[in-house]
């Protein structure tokens, strides 16, 4: 049997079907910003934030809790420091853009690992990232009540479907 | 192939200036690969753009490599290619027919040159140059009469009863011709019908419900200005926005596609609270709704679109950008009058737009009322065989209860739905099995008895 995966971004599709949050499907300035901001208040709830996801997750999939211990405290704790990571990956000046990170740092190698670790360790498959995603956002709008705008969520999601792709296309990385 | 960096300015568009070959780059690592089936090259940018890498993004087809796409920080550093370097390049390079990528980090060069773009707006100007229509925003002419590439096919005299319509012209293609390389990849279905009040909206609403509860993920956009969808489920106050506000670029995909209580559906309504501007709607939007169509396709199985009676008007860029359309013909005598008007308006179109006639189904008959009867019995002698669905759906109150509730057939009472009902499950088989639609399949051994 598997281990239980990793601090999942599991990706895929959610309530609006298409690719990204827009035709461009590149991430705003404007929505980095958002995201780092609702993030800011999310962060001193984290622990009910990780509860709130791992409740909703297993409630939209109840099959998915025998892949997971029996003891969540660990993983809720990679999650949120996986979605902490994420927040400030993107949280840089423009300015610096020809500026390489370490590739530990980087968001886009460590999300393509991330995939390739949830599909050959952990056989995690495609469909299974749906209701991960929605799971999160969630999670999310609980979270954050009225501080989760129609902008904030529509980032949240774009981001969320961007890094999900990163991470199918992670399946086939060498 | 060599890849080659320009480090002067001014010739950057041309890719001239001092080189730097891949080859001697012995520390770059592969990160990923891939086809590009699966994932467009846009994507490949999308992807790396979201890290801070220098990267080389190589495309291939199945014999050589195509050229390679140097981008760090969300930025195109340079391109070479079989086409030479620059922007032109880049260009050319998302339109060539390649089948895989492979991503490479590299250590950069100490001096960097003058980027040639944003990723961002390079995508973006790739959009609108694949469009071909400056801008959607800015009123443009109204489009011209449709102009057909081949002189028609002489169609038969009308008959000397002037009661009885003209046959369709056989020159429409059958629902087995191939999409052509200038529609969108997946089966996007235009509900069609010349004349108005036959039923498109009801069909196209029951029948993507009926298409999704077996499986398919179906996307139900209104393609129809008024918004009849909306009007039918009784949620006219709902959208945010919609398609139209899509084409036009005043929306956002997430904002405007709705979900529904059944995951495989999602509906796209006509616009939000404010219709489309009338000026706006004489634009040609095939491309448009083309582009529309892809980014909804990567997440769907089939995309319906109802459209406004009618073959021309907003409706006929709709049709130019189908890859198939489903004719809805009343059971009535006008409107078998009037159907002739399908055909021909599909004959209009140049070949590489015209969408492949699904079929043809006959709604809203009433089999105590012999006009009615009438009209089935001349469509089957009519109509080419291929053409005409087996399911054939009655007048029936069935359909006024559902509209008072603001629901679909199929979901006005789910333990014991209106016999008519079914009729739509049978619609959904014969158009997915005419699509080629790869559903679920339930393996079950089967067995009469116990």
């Amino acid at each position: 049997m598997p281990r239980s995966p990793a601090a999942s971004l599991s990706p895929g599709p959610l309530t609006p079907i298409a690719n990204g949050g827009n035709l461009h499907s590149m991430i705003t300035d404007g929505e980095k910003q958002a995201i780092i901001t609702s993030w800011r208040m999310v962060a001193p709830i984290a622990t009910s934030a990780a509860e709130l996801f791992y409740e909703r997750l297993f409630e939209l999939k109840p099959e998915y809790r025998a892949l997971f211990p029996a003891d969540m405290e660990q993983q809720k704790e990679k999650l949120m420091k996986m979605l902490t990571f994420i927040v400030d990956a993107l949280d840089y000046q423009d300015s610096s853009w020809s500026e390489t990170v370490a590739p530990e740092r980087d968001l886009f190698l460590v999300v393509v690992d991330l995939g390739r670790r949830h599909s050959e360790l952990y056989h995690v498959a495609d469909d299974a990232y749906h209701p991960v995603g929605e799971a999160l956002i969630w999670a999310l709008d609980r979270g954050l009540g009225e501080a989760f705008t129609e902008e904030v969520r529509s980032a949240w999601l774009h981001v969320y479907r961007l890094l999900a792709m990163t991470m199918r296309m992670g399946k086939a990385a060498s | 192939m060599a890849a080659r960096l320009s480090l002067a300015g001014d010739d950057h568009a041309h890719g001239k200036g001092c080189e730097l070959t891949m080859t001697g780059m012995d520390d770059r690592v592969e990160v990923m690969r891939g086809a590009l089936a699966d994932y467009d090259l846009a994507q490949v940018l999308q992807v790396v753009s979201i890290g801070r890498q220098f990267v080389a993004i190589e495309v291939s087809d199945a014999e050589r490599s195509l050229g390679t796409i140097f981008a760090i920080g969300g930025r195109v550093i340079a391109v070479d290619s079989i086409m030479g370097g620059g922007l032109d390049a880049f260009f050319r390079l998302c339109e060539l027919d390649a089948q895989t990528f492979r991503v490479f980090r590299l250590t950069p060069p100490e001096s960097l040159p003058k980027p040639l773009g944003l990723v961002r707006e390079l995508l973006g100007e790739h959009r609108r140059r694949r469009v071909q229509t400056p801008t959607v925003r800015a009123p443009s002419p109204p489009m011209p009469s449709p102009v057909p590439r081949a002189p028609p096919a002489p169609t038969k005299p009308p008959p000397a009863a002037p009661a009885k319509p003209s046959p369709p012209a056989k020159t429409v293609p059958p629902a087995s011709k191939q999409v052509t390389p200038a529609k969108t990849r997946g089966p996007v279905l235009a509900v069609s019908s010349p004349k108005g009040g036959v039923g498109k909206t009801t069909i196209a609403l029951n029948l993507a419900l009926s298409l999704a509860r077996q499986g398919h993920r179906t996307v139900l956009i209104d393609g129809d200005p008024n918004g009849d969808i909306m009007s039918c489920i009784d949620a006219r106050d709902r959208p945010i926005s919609g398609a139209y506000d899509l084409l036009f670029d005043h929306a956002q995909l997430p904002a405007s596609l709705l979900k529904t209580t059944i995951d495989e559906l999602s509906i796209l309504p006509a616009s939000g609270q404010r219709l489309p501007e009338a000026q706006l709607l004489q634009n040609d939007l095939a491309a448009a709704w083309r582009v529309l169509f892809d980014a909804l396709m990567r997440n769907a199985d089939v995309i319906i679109v109802d459209t406004a009676a009618g073959t021309y008007g907003p409706t006929f860029s709709i049709l130019r950008a189908a890859t198939h359309v489903l004719g809805v013909l009343q059971a009535e005598t006008i409107a078998h009058r009037s159907f002739g008007v399908f055909a021909r308006a599909l004959e209009s179109l140049p070949e590489v737009e015209r969408p492949a006639v699904l079929g043809v189904v006959l709604n809203m008959l009433q089999p105590s009322e012999s006009a009615s009867v009438d009209v089935l019995s001349e469509v089957c002698g009519e109509l080419p065989p291929s053409w005409l669905f087996d399911v054939t759906i009655p007048r029936h109150p069935a359909f006024l209860r559902a509209s008072s509730e603001g629901l679909p057939l199929g979901l006005v009472d789910d333990k014991n739905p209106p016999p008519v009902a079914w009729l739509f499950e049978g619609l959904a088989s014969e158009v997915s099995g005419r699509l080629h639609l790869h559903g679920p399949v339930q393996k079950r051994t089967k067995r009469l008895l116990l």
